[in-house]
Order: structure tokens, then C-alpha cells, then sequence
């Protein structure tokens, strides 16, 4: 399989400070591949400079070998960041501004149904529940097609049960939209839902210290891996003492 | 809740057909509130001049200043007045306006435009209206243009700051949205930081209609031989109180009902601002 990203040397400092790298990864075309780490270990950084909105002080970002581009990334914010004024379908279309109006229409309606949201388009934001909003967010991101998804702690704002829930919509999207998404959580148990990879970062500046392999647990399928199944908890109590051994090195 | 313990309020419960009946009764009322003190006013103003109180060449009665705005009326003078000061009034509106979105926008947007224009502005802003009439009269004579641009100045200003802090003040975190988007600087400002900023533009051009007002009597008083300033200078100059008074009132009534338009559009077009109440015109 072809390396869909390639993440290599790359350090970022905030005025001469270090906060992330020299960091090198590779990221593979499908699935979700969750980044995990304390606060401040450089996760939403290393993020943020994969979709471009940071520039790194060295290192490269390619994709299928080329550097990457603003529409190969959609970015799922930790807030909705929806356009107030727009509705819902103004807010996912406000990626596919080059499209003509019946391709556009196509995407929006591909998108709000990947999220589950096609009876609201003519809402707005202020009329949205937060996990409603995040999945609009969702949609928005996944409407231009893009070839990587980052998701930068989109359900740490919600409650336990529209996170479970929006876990879900999250697993769905990765089963029926091929791209590579990268998360980034707090949450081991969530990394542990959602991703068949688990990169553990820490820092600053953030480095990688972990990289474990949960394709093992695949023959359950995605959806069983849910708290409470044995397996589950022998791949959390392994990732939590790997996570230990490496914070303790 | 159960049907037995709400029977217990039925008293205070409206039937369904009864509330809505009432809603349309109870948003009128909340609509004429605001008549309430001006009518007060106008009652207690006739008491205090049928009483004597006040001299009638010092404060006539409202009946009188009426009578005066109806004669007004009947002539024509009225209408001709209200118009020329009108037609003065929307041009200098429109040029203050217009230069306030290009200079607001501009250095909203740019840091660097920011901080080679602003300085001088906000030094301008502090200049008394007043200040400006001789040299705009030595510049452009004493007919319109001279006026225009006096009212121009006074609606320049509040536009020119809201739209500049509008814009520049716009959350990062939308703005990022654009940017990962693949948005340029000029589809961010025109499909991010512009509409994020309009409440605060139209505030700005409410604010500018009402300086509006302010400038043009200023300029109608500096030499005009029309217009609502004038009535009011030739009232004082003729010693015609109810005529400077009832030119105060259409000042007054025409200013209110212009900002209650502003306002009312204003109110349509930002009605997806997640407010706790929105900023009706009362």
C-alpha cells in the first residue's frame, strides 16, 4: 500500500520555544489513526500544521509524495466554528465554492447524509443542539471530498452520550468514506472505539513515544470493540501501561 | 405534569384559542410602550401653557405649533423644506458612508493600512463639526456641496469605526475555517469577515443617520435659504417660536422614523445572531 502521508523532520517553535519535533510519521490511505497525549505535547500543533494553518519551522508534509494542499484536508475543529449566518447546507457548501450549483447540491446532500442531518439544511447554527452542530462541522469537512480528515478533539465538548453517539457517525463516516483521518483525543477509551492506530505523543516539544498497532482487534469488527468486551479491556490496560513505561522513560 | 395539578392554575391558563388571540394584542401594546412618554410629554407641555405658566412667545402650545405645521403644510413650504433638507441629507449619507465601508473595510483588513490611515482619522474625528464650516465654505462656497460635505464628515465617523473594529475583530476561529478551506484574502472578506461584521456595520450607520440629522440643521443654520435649518434660524431670526419648535418636532419625527427603518433592516438582516432578545425597534 502506498503511504498516503508523510509527515518527516518536522519542527515547530513558538517564538524560538520548541513545541513540537522533530517528528516523522507516516500515515496510511484508510482508517482512522488517533493521536494521543497530555496537554501541551504538540498534538493540535502537529495538526494544525497538516492542514497549513501553522507553517513549520522545518520539515515537509507530503502527500502521494507532493506537498500537501489546502482541498486535500478537511479539518473537524474541537468547536463547530459553524458561519453563524449561514444555514446548514450554507455551512457545508462553504468548502465547494468552485463546484456548480448541481454538483454542489450532490455534496451537500452526500455529506448531511454520511452525518445523518439531511431533514435540517435549512437550519441555522443557533438552532442546532452541540452535537448536531459538530456533525454539521463533520459534514462541512467531508463535503469537498477531501483526501485526509483531521479531527482535532471534536467531541471533547460533549456530553458522554452524544459523544458515544457521535462516535458512532465518526466510525461511519471512516466505513463508507475512504480517506485518512487522523484524531487527535484525550481519551484512550475513545482512541480505542475509533482508530486502528494509536500514536502516543509527548512533550514539549512533542515527539513521538508510542505507535501501537490495533489492527489485532480488527477480526471483532469496529463496532464491537465497546467497553465492557474482554478484548476491549486487555487493548486499554496494554496501551495504558505502554503509555505509563514511555511518560515514566 | 398532570391534567389535576395544572386544573389547579386553570384560572391563570389561557384555552389555546384564547392565547393566540392575545399575542397580537400583547406585541401592539409593546409596540405603543414607546408612545406612552411622548404623549405624556405633549399633555403636560399644553397644561403648562394653557396654565400660563410659560409665556407664549417663549414656549407656544402644542395646539399652536400644530396649527403652525399645518399652514406650513398647506403652503407647500413644509414639503419643500423637509425635501431640500432630505435630498441633503441622503447625498451626504451616501459619500460618508461610501468613503467610511472603503476606509473602514481597508483598514480593518490591513494592520499596515491601519496604521498608516488611522492615526490621522481618529485625530480628524476629534474635530468640533462646527470647525469644518469656514473652511468647507471657503473651499466650496456656500451652496450645497459645502453642506454635503459637512454631513458627509459627521456620517463618516461612526461608520468608519464600527466596520473597522467589526472587521478587525472577527473570531480567529472562523477565520481559520476559511483558511483551511483554501480561502484567499478576498473571499475571506467577502464570505467571512464582511458578514461576520455587519451588526456592527449597521450599528455604525445607525448612528451615522443619526449624526446625519446632527450636521445637516448645522449646515442648513451656517446660510441656507431652504431646508428644516433654515425654518429654524428664520423662526429665531423673526422671533417665531411655534415655527423653531415645530421644526424641532419634524426633526424629531423624521429622524426617529428613518432610524426605525435602519433599524427594522438592521434587525432582518442579522436575525441569525444567537442574541437573548432581539434589538427591536421599539
Amino acid at each position: 500500500m502506498n503511504p498516503a502521508l508523510q509527515v518527516q523532520g518536522l519542527v515547530k517553535a513558538f517564538n524560538a520555544i520548541p513545541v513540537l519535533g522533530p517528528l516523522s510519521l507516516t500515515l496510511e490511505t484508510d482508517g482512522i489513526t488517533a493521536i494521543i497525549g497530555r496537554s501541551g505535547s504538540g498534538k493540535s500543533t502537529l495538526l494544525r500544521c497538516l492542514a497549513g494553518l501553522e507553517s513549520p519551522n522545518r520539515g515537509t508534509v507530503l502527500l502521494g509524495g507532493a506537498p500537501i494542499r489546502p482541498e486535500h484536508v478537511g479539518f473537524v475543529f474541537q468547536e463547530p466554528r459553524l458561519m453563524p449566518w449561514l444555514s446548514v447546507r450554507g455551512n457545508v457548501a462553504f468548502g465547494l465554492r468552485h463546484l456548480d450549483r448541481t454538483a454542489r447540491n450532490r455534496a451537500i446532500d452526500l455529506a448531511l447524509d454520511l452525518v445523518g442531518l439531511r431533514d435540517v439544511g435549512a437550519l441555522l447554527p443557533k438552532q442546532l443542539s452541540g452535537g448536531m452542530a459538530q456533525r454539521v462541522a463533520l459534514a462541512r469537512a467531508l463535503a469537498p471530498e477531501p483526501k485526509i480528515l483531521l479531527l482535532d478533539e471534536p467531541l471533547s465538548a460533549l456530553d458522554p452520550l452524544t459523544r458515544e453517539r457521535m462516535q458512532e457517525h465518526i466510525l461511519h463516516v471512516a466505513e463508507n468514506y475512504r480517506a485518512t483521518m487522523v484524531l487527535i483525543t484525550h481519551d484512550m477509551d475513545e482512541a480505542l472505539v475509533l482508530a486502528r492506530r494509536v500514536v502516543a505523543l509527548q512533550g514539549p516539544p512533542g515527539r513521538i513515544v508510542g505507535d501501537w498497532d490495533l489492527k489485532l482487534y480488527e477480526s471483532l469488527g469496529q463496532f464491537s470493540r465497546q467497553r465492557g468486551h474482554p478484548d476491549f479491556a486487555s487493548a486499554r490496560a496494554e496501551l495504558a501501561n505502554a503509555l505509563a513505561v514511555s511518560a515514566a522513560g | 405534569m398532570s391534567e389535576e395539578y395544572l386544573g389547579a392554575f386553570s384560572p391563570f391558563l389561557a384555552a389555546p384559542g384564547k392565547a393566540v388571540a392575545l399575542a397580537p394584542k400583547l406585541v401592539a401594546w409593546r409596540g405603543g410602550i414607546g408612545l406612552f412618554l411622548p404623549v405624556l410629554c405633549v399633555l403636560l407641555w399644553q397644561f403648562v401653557a394653557a396654565r400660563g405658566w410659560v409665556e407664549a412667545d417663549l414656549l407656544p402650545s402644542p395646539l399652536q405649533v400644530a396649527r403652525t405645521l399645518l399652514s406650513m403644510a398647506q403652503d407647500g413650504s413644509l414639503a419643500a423644506d423637509l425635501g431640500a433638507t432630505g435630498q441633503r441629507l441622503a447625498l451626504g449619507f451616501l459619500f460618508g458612508a461610501l468613503a467610511a465601508t472603503v476606509m473602514g473595510t481597508l483598514t480593518g483588513a490591513s494592520l499596515r493600512a491601519r496604521q498608516f490611515f488611522d492615526p490621522l482619522l481618529q485625530a480628524l474625528r476629534n474635530v468640533p463639526s462646527l470647525a469644518w464650516v469656514p473652511l468647507f465654505i471657503i473651499w466650496f462656497g456656500i451652496y450645497d456641496t459645502s453642506k454635503i460635505l459637512l454631513i458627509a464628515v459627521g456620517v463618516f465617523f461612526p461608520v468608519y469605526l464600527n466596520l473597522m473594529n467589526g472587521i478587525a475583530g472577527v473570531d480567529r476561529k472562523l477565520i481559520e475555517v476559511g483558511r483551511v478551506h483554501g480561502y484567499g484574502r478576498l473571499p475571506l472578506m467577502w464570505r467571512v469577515q464582511l458578514p461576520a461584521c455587519s451588526p456592527a456595520y449597521l450599528t455604525g450607520l445607525r448612528g451615522g443617520l443619526g449624526l446625519g440629522w446632527m450636521f445637516v440643521a448645522s449646515a442648513e443654520m451656517m446660510g441656507a435659504s431652504n431646508g428644516l435649518g433654515f425654518v429654524l434660524t428664520n423662526g429665531e431670526q423673526i422671533g417665531r417660536p411655534d415655527q423653531v419648535v415645530g421644526a424641532i418636532l419634524v426633526f424629531a419625527v423624521c429622524g426617529k422614523i428613518m432610524d426605525w427603518i435602519l433599524a427594522r433592516f438592521a434587525g432582518a438582516v442579522t436575525s441569525w445572531q444567537d442574541t437573548v432578545r432581539r434589538d427591536e425597534p421599539v
